[in-house]
């Protein structure tokens, strides 16, 4: 699939299916080994059950926080594409600092995305 | 190769460092169940590169097969061995009968059937009215050394080996077993206090616990090292282990060393709880 279906594939998955709001195309796009990488933003819409609970206190109920989202092909990986430098690098030019996650939704060939969070650096699982 | 540890000080003290290993020994022919299995700790090639590069432990060679290192224990030598192991048990099961017949007696006078005038001889017949004696004989226990003592006589031919020319081995070695990159992981987590076992049963080259094994469940399943620049990232492997990761509330995790600066950057991938 072209690079530019899977960014509405994805979008429309989240907005229509996961129901989330407030997503968006990020304006920006990032090359990368011959290919160019648009990333999404928005909002889910209960909190998930990788949130930290501190969080949750701090913000009661209003709403959760921005995700950025990454959409890529599951075929992808053949070309030699999501190295460990390009995710340093998506997270050092379209994030802010504070952004300690991203997510990573993976396109298969039949059309089903799953989602996965990828965080910087090595981090606890959550306490339950 | 495996590297061994045979004496149960320098196993505590290695647990002291976070170094766990795996016990592994047990009789061939009534093989135990893991719990029971008792010396020598078997290490990973990881522990035993970062204990040699700080200078924290001694590694000796052993080349030649298991009958020529039995030869520097002779008949005589094995004779001595056993008489000296029998003379220890029968000091063990002297001092045990010897406390369980003063418990036997206090207790005794507590509940009243003696007192401070009773003879040696009415005492004598008591304990033989109710098979006393008997009773002890059967309860004592046998000590089992936990540290060979035939260790000491072993001839290993590694005297002479300079510290760089074992470093220089034991490097060469894990570089035919894996690639050089996963212990610049191994020991950056070991910096950041982890306690670092073999991971196979989580689908990982390690598990990391954040403390001793025994007080705390692992956190995190880490993958052998890819290369940071040229190197992509599994995704089949990663959704599967990062699913059966969520499932054991461990993040999977996958590093690398960048090449120029020799920094080491770690990504933890979890499922995101939907989709």
């Amino acid at each position: 699939m072209a690079t530019t279906d899977i960014i509405y594939l994805v979008k429309n998955n989240l907005l229509y299916f996961q129901m989330w709001t407030e997503v968006e195309i990020l304006q920006e796009s990032f090359s990368w080994r011959g290919s160019n990488l648009h990333l999404l933003k928005g909002r889910p819409p209960h909190k998930l059950s990788n949130d930290t609970d501190t969080e949750d206190d701090d913000m009661l109920s209003s709403s959760q926080s921005l995700e950025f989202i990454l959409p890529i092909n599951m075929s992808q990986y053949k070309e030699n594409f999501l190295t460990l430098e390009c995710l340093s690098q998506i997270f050092s030019q379209f994030c802010s600092p504070s952004t300690e996650r991203i997510l990573l939704a993976i396109i298969n060939d039949d059309g089903t995305i799953v989602y996965y969070f990828i965080y910087k650096g090595v981090r606890k699982p959550k306490r339950n | 190769m495996a590297p061994l540890v045979f004496d149960i000080r320098h196993i505590q003290l290695l647990r002291k460092w976070g170094i766990c290993g795996v016990l592994s020994g047990t009789l061939p022919t009534a093989a135990q169940q893991n719990v029971f299995l008792s010396v020598p700790l078997r290490l990973m090639l990881e522990d035993v590169l970062w204990l040699h590069h700080n200078n924290l432990a001694d590694v000796k060679i052993i080349r030649q097969g298991g009958d020529k290192i039995m030869t520097g224990i002779t008949r005589e030598r094995g004779a001595k061995l056993s008489k000296l192991v029998e003379d220890r048990l029968n000091k063990s099961f002297e001092y045990q009968r010897k406390f369980k017949k003063d418990e036997h007696i206090e207790k005794l006078k507590k509940i009243g059937k003696i007192n401070d005038e009773t003879t040696a001889e009415e005492l004598e017949q008591l304990n033989k009215s109710n098979n006393n004696d008997h009773l002890i004989e059967s309860s004592l226990f046998i000590d089992i050394a936990d540290t060979s003592m035939i260790l000491e006589d072993i001839n290993i031919e590694s005297d002479g080996l300079s510290y760089d020319y074992i470093r220089d081995l034991l490097f060469k070695q894990y570089r035919q077993a894996g690639k050089m990159q996963t212990y610049f992981l191994y020991k950056a987590l070991r910096d950041q206090g982890y306690v670092l076992s073999p991971g196979g049963r989580f689908g990982g080259k390690f598990i990391a616990y954040p403390g001793d094994p025994l007080r705390f469940h692992s956190h995190l399943t880490i993958q052998d090292a890819i290369d940071y620049h040229n190197e992509p990232i599994d995704l089949i492997s990663m959704i599967s282990g990062a699913r059966l990761g969520t499932t054991v509330k461990k993040l999977w995790v996958i590093g690398g060393v960048e090449e120029q600066t020799n920094e080491t950057h770690f990504f933890s991938v979890e499922w995101a709880g939907f989709g």
